[in-house]
């Protein structure tokens, strides 16, 4: 090991490895950090999403004869959120949501839309039963999507 | 010291140098990361204090800020029975404020024509609610 051409082929050899094996972990590395950083804008945006329901919960009107029924859902959240793709599950029926009243798509801060809620299959409730209401909304401004979803239990007034 | 043993030092610390930044850039993703657990969302908390029904036509409300953060007025709902659920801006007397801090007490009333039972209010992820007395 002691002559300049066999040092020299053994340090070649040395770096050029090394470059290799540093170039498949600086593209692994990156790609973990890309990855945590996709995750960590995805999960600040679901964190900001949020809504609740404005309605009473023991006593919500519903019409067995229309199959219909009126939600008010407030966003309670930090960002304006897409009214239009708002979607509600009741008693695990998914409605046709209509909003009332709204103009556009975005919905702010603290604003309550109405909803019209329909289900295009013939449902019968009944009063003073309890029922599953979920609602489901997505938030105005994309990459990434914040979502959240609900789930309360109600009472249906039923007429 | 051999000219290659220069070369490798240098070879090698410059592949420190990429590691690190490597880290360095890794370290501040995952900080990025534990930001969300510290969004702080609006805490809002309104108290219904009670719910007085004049016997004809006019239901009056007490209702205050027992929470810590001040409140917009016309984020915070009302419904009685299985009504529609109005804002409180729209009482009457309209108060005349946009928000109700922590700790102020606002007495407002709006019509309702039959006897009501049962007052249900609700300020983003808080609610409260009362039963109506005479």
């Amino acid at each position: 090991m002691g002559d300049g051409p066999s040092e020299l082929i053994m340090l070649t050899t040395g770096l050029i490895v090394a470059t290799l094996v540093s170039s498949v972990l600086i593209s692994t590395w990156d790609t973990m950090s890309q990855g945590l950083e996709k995750q960590g804008e995805q999960e600040i945006k679901d964190a900001k999403t949020r809504a609740s329901l404005v309605n009473d919960p023991s006593a919500i009107s519903w019409d067995n004869t229309g199959d219909e029924a009126f939600i008010f859902v407030q966003n309670s959240g930090e960002i304006s959120l897409n009214i239009e793709s708002t979607y509600i599950f009741l008693d695990g029926n998914g409605m046709t949501v209509t909003p009332v009243d709204s103009t556009g798509i975005t919905w702010s801060t603290g604003v309550v839309i109405q909803f019209k809620i329909e289900s295009i299959t013939d449902l019968t409730f009944t009063s003073d039963t309890p029922y599953f209401l979920s609602v489901g909304v997505s938030s105005l401004s994309y990459s990434p999507i914040g979502t959240y979803s609900f789930t309360e239990v109600i009472r249906l007034d039923v007429s | 010291m051999s000219g290659s043993s220069v070369a490798a030092m240098i070879v090698g610390t410059v592949f420190i140098v990429i590691f690190a930044s490597a880290t360095v850039l890794m370290v501040d993703s995952i900080n990025d990361a534990t930001i969300a657990s510290q969004v702080e969302l609006p805490d809002p908390e309104i108290t219904l204090v009670s719910a007085v029904w004049n016997g004809a036509d006019t239901l009056t409300y007490t209702i205050t800020n027992t929470g810590p953060e001040e409140v917009q007025i016309a984020h915070i709902f009302i419904t009685v029975d299985n009504d529609t659920p109005i804002s409180c801006s729209g009482l009457s007397p309209n108060p005349n404020l946009d928000y109700i801090f922590p700790g102020e007490t606002i007495t407002a009333s709006a019509s309702f024509g039959s006897s009501p039972a049962r007052v249900f209010l609700v300020v983003f992820e808080y609610s409260s609610s009362v039963a109506v007395t005479a």
